[in-house]
């Protein structure tokens, strides 16, 4: 069975690669340490879009107007400039009434855009510029933590890891929260409160890390300024030990939030990114995996869920469950020695 | 059956979001039979190749049967050898994909556009935008609007056959600016599907520059709506683009020049094949598949069909509506709070795979089978008017045999279980036969049919559709537990009895799978069993099945008690009538 890879390393090589769908610029280059929202590359789309209707200024017929063209079709304009000239009796001029490129004319009429939008893309990490993909973008590369969740409200961010050990089980309150600063990442457990986020956004932090949410607050979550990553899922779930001592261990360090949804085509997942210089390199094991023996792997249901285990044992024919449900199951032994049967459609592999 | 040309062996692979589906179609006593399936994860996503989960579905199959149709090394035999080994053809539905972002554009919302929006929503599309004729008041806004949205494939419609084309020449002006904007490597496919007096037109000015489609107008006329060459365009363009998207995909086609298409295109077609197949006895035809990706229902009724993909998980984990939450916090057959089944559902969404192994779990995912049986319903009844489902009365019409896959109804732990999210979700009214495809293969057949057209026939004719049984719906306003229909049943294996139903209750009879069973239905002057009013009552021969027959009288709309421990005990009771 195939299940869904969650990094939780504390130490790894990290690879991104951030793209643009088209051809544009690359804004940085080879070497460059980057940080979440510094734009990497962007491409331009003409935009606000302007009908200029030529043979009626100079009043003539689409035709006549055709061979009085100065300027044609890509042709960059400033305002002022002199698009079509008729060179009758009375001599008349039509002007670009704005800056703008011409996409079109036909018949007389003309369109400009006047602007253009740009489309960027953001490093999304803390990280050094790998390789240069030309014309669309980079690859990043970073060493160090990765710990990756669930759900994102869409933002990133970088900031300084401050964890509310006093929470590692206990929902976070505003009482927990204490001394704010605006360049703040907060880690905790699980977000209940409403007024807790109230806080966090007053005081302007820079990101927050939840070990779950509750599903009341995902719209007020939505419209928060800063990144906020749910690593378990939404309900009271708290903080895996594993992860708590990774954020433990790291407290005060720069981290970055990339809090995007899951992506399954591109592979992404909402991640904290905690750089360092040394440690022991754990393997990447990918986005998604074949299940095996042998596999880390984190339990994403029942009594055991978040539960940290080893897969022992693969029962690949239809196990019986408590409520008659029949599925292939995993034996895991967690990491206090006890063997339990899980679902292997509830299993999560830790990277 | 001449054997001369005749294709002995047939593969069918079936990829869905959460599980690949190898299904082995060969021919036993001169019929074509289903003699073997298969199933593995799909291998989808980054880092797989598709063909990785294709792979492991047809091991899983052959480990399972005596086909052989794999080498040692895995590698599949092509063609079919004489001995027996192999397959000659080899057919993939998929339905992972991702969405096509679709914009809309028509002349009015109650015309081209709500024709159009039927199209999008029977096709793996998601619509990102709806224009009707006012947003070309502003042409340049719209230019700027249509760029923006970046899409993947534009719909133009508008404008009965012969009618008036001024507006659709200004969405072809619009187009050509779109095109000439947009860089080439996102350039969206245009299916041209309005009025045909102007598909000249339409491919001298967008021929040139886009990658357009041009296919018959979908509402020729006013009371008309024809999606079929629409989609078939669709679909081309579907596979096409996930050729390139999903890695492996094009290799998997190209491989064994096998035949591809979108799942929900080639359940249509066999849809629109029940659907006039059943033309003679008056009824409809209705398949349902609640897929661990999206939820596709079909009907069909003589010449009219329709079918609608919605996503599994609409919406989710974004904040869940109340009505969403009541809806399967009602039907949830355990003590569960609103806020579990909220958090239940979000959690289910970012997990795909996820099954629930305790009973709340799965009373709750069974709740939300009928949410999504019940919108899909709403859904397919407001895309096409004939679809006689109405909120608050169910699904009115005549609709046999029900057609039902999806893990969550075909690994039910109790057939009843299945039943029941079947009725309550649908709401049939009158009498009607529920079909379990245990295999998923119903959309196949449409697909394997273009090449063996027989084998369709052979193969909804065997038992690889497993028969749940037959539902009788008795409709009356008499009070609780007052009589309102007689049943006398007899059977072929000698059993003959009469059983009196009481209004606002369910009743199963047992009718084993091997048995035939005659019954004769006496309604009470009050009562509708769907013999042609109230108090009409006749006979009918039924097969058995696991569930037998059901008789639900429960009346319509399903009402629950407001209590919760009561609302709790009255599912259960239900469930427990039905063996669950």
């Amino acid at each position: 069975m195939i299940v869904d890879v969650l990094q939780t390393a504390s130490f790894t090589e990290i690879e991104r690669v951030r793209k643009l769908l088209f051809p544009g610029q690359v804004l940085v280059e080879e070497g460059m340490e980057v940080h979440p929202s510094d734009v990497v590359a962007e491409a331009q789309v003409p935009s606000a879009i302007m009908m200029l209707d030529i043979a009626n200024g100079l009043a003539l017929s689409p035709e006549e107007t055709t061979a009085c063209m100065l300027r044609e079709v890509d042709d960059i304009l400033e305002e002022g400039d002199v698009i079509a000239q008729c060179e009758k009796k009375l001599p008349r001029l039509f002007r670009a009434p704005a800056d703008g490129k011409i996409i079109s004319y036909h018949q007389g009429g003309m369109v400009l855009a006047t602007e253009t939008s740009k489309i960027t893309i953001t490093a999304n990490m803390i990280g050094i510029v790998k390789e240069i993909i030309p014309e669309y973008g980079v690859v990043l590369s970073s060493h160090g933590s990765v710990i990756q969740g669930y759900w994102g409200n869409g933002l990133s961010g970088s900031g300084v890891l401050k964890v509310l050990e006093a929470s590692l089980d206990r929902p976070i309150t505003v009482s927990m929260l204490g001394d704010m600063a605006q360049d703040q990442v907060i880690a905790s457990c699980a977000c209940l409160d409403e007024d807790a986020l109230d806080a966090c956004f007053e005081n302007q932090i820079s990101g927050l890390i939840l070990s779950a949410l509750s599903t009341d607050l995902i719209e007020k979550v939505n419209a928060l300024p800063f990144p906020v990553i749910v690593l378990h899922g939404f309900g009271e779930h708290s903080l895996a030990q594993d992860v708590f001592e990774i954020f433990q261990s790291h407290s005060e360090a720069s981290i970055s939030l990339n809090a995007c949804p899951v992506d399954y085509f591109d592979g992404e997942r909402p991640e904290v990114i905690i750089p360092k210089d040394e440690g022991q390199i754990a393997r990447s094991l990918g986005f998604r995996k074949t299940l095996e023996v042998g596999d880390r792997v984190r339990i994403t249901s029942g009594k055991m869920f978040n539960q940290l285990g080893k897969v022992v044992e693969l029962l690949e024919e239809g196990q019986v469950f408590e409520n008659g449900v029949v599925m292939p199951a995993a034996i895991v032994k967690l990491q206090r020695l006890e063997k339990v049967k899980v679902s292997q459609h509830n299993l999560v592999v830790v990277g | 059956m001449d054997h001369q040309g005749v294709l002995h062996a047939l593969l069918g692979l079936d990829i869905g979001f959460v599980n690949t589906r190898a299904s082995y179609f060969g021919i036993l006593e001169e019929k074509y039979r289903l003699q073997a399936c298969g199933m593995a994860s799909s291998s989808l996503g980054k880092g797989f190749q598709l063909g990785s989960g294709a792979g492991a579905a047809m091991q899983d199959l052959q480990s399972r049967s005596d086909v052989h149709i794999l080498k040692p090394n895995g590698e599949l035999i092509w063609p079919y050898y004489e001995t027996g080994l192999g397959v000659d053809r080899i057919a993939v539905t998929i339905s992972g994909g991702p969405k096509l972002r679709t914009v809309l554009l028509g002349l009015t919302e109650a015309g081209s556009l709500k024709a159009g929006r039927a199209l999008v929503e029977s096709m793996p599309l998601k619509i990102i935008g709806s224009y009707n004729l006012t947003a070309l008041a502003d042409e340049a806004g719209l230019v700027d609007i249509l760029v923006n949205h970046r899409p993947d494939l534009v719909v133009l419609t508008g404008g009965e056959n012969g009618g008036a084309e001024k507006y659709v020449k200004g969405w072809i002006d619009i187009l050509k600016l779109v095109y000439r904007i947009l860089p080439e490597e996102i350039k969206p496919d245009v299916l041209y599907a309005g009025n045909t007096f102007l598909e000249d037109s339409v491919k001298r000015y967008l021929e040139p520059l886009a990658n357009l489609s041009v296919v018959p107008n979908i509402r020729p006329a006013q009371q008309e709506m024809d999606l079929v060459p629409a989609q078939a365009a669709i679909d081309k363009i579907v596979i096409k683009r996930w050729q390139k998207t999903i890695p492996g995909f094009k290799t998997l086609i190209t491989r064994s020049k096998s035949i591809a298409g979108t799942k929900s295109f080639v359940f249509s077609r066999m849809i629109r094949y029940l659907g006039k197949a059943n033309t003679k006895t008056h009824k409809g035809i209705l398949a349902l598949d609640l897929g661990g990706g999206s939820t596709l229902l079909g009907a069909g009724l003589g010449e009219d069909s329709g079918v609608l993909v919605q996503p599994a998980w609409e919406g989710l984990p974004e904040p869940l509506d109340d009505d969403t939450i009541d809806f399967v916090h009602q039907w949830t057959a355990a003590r569960v709070t609103r806020n579990e089944v909220s958090e239940y559902l979000c959690n289910h969404a970012l997990q795909p795979n996820f099954i629930p192994e305790n009973s709340r779990g799965l009373a709750i995912s069974q709740a939300y089978a009928r949410y999504r049986i019940k919108q899909a319903s709403r859904r397919l009844a407001k895309n096409f008017a004939w679809f006689p489902y109405k909120q608050e009365k169910g699904l009115v019409g005549h609709f046999e045999p029900v057609i039902a896959s999806g893990a969550v109804l075909t690994q039910a732990p109790k057939a009843g279980q299945s039943m029941l999210m079947l009725i309550d979700g649908l709401e049939p009214w009158g009498v009607t036969t529920i079909v379990l495809d245990r295999h998923q293969i119903l959309p196949m057949l449409g697909l394997i049919g273009t090449q063996e057209p027989v084998l369709p026939v052979h193969v909804l004719g065997s038992d690889a559709f497993e028969s749940l049984g037959t539902v009788i719906v008795a409709v009356s306003d008499a009070p609780e537990n007052e009589a309102i229909l007689n049943v006398r049943v007899k059977t072929d294996n000698g059993k003959d009895y009469e059983v009196e139903i009481l209004q606002d209750t369910l009743k199963r009879l047992v009718i084993p799978s091997n048995v035939t069973a005659e019954l004769n239905l006496e309604p009470m002057v009050g009562t509708d069993v769907g013999f042609g009013g109230c108090g009409v009552g006749g006979r009918l021969k039924v097969p058995g099945g696991r569930m037998g027959v059901v008789i639900d009288a429960r009346g319509r709309p399903l009402r629950l008690p407001e209590d919760d421990e009561k609302r709790v005990a009255e599912l259960k009771r239900w469930s427990v009538v039905l063996g669950g």
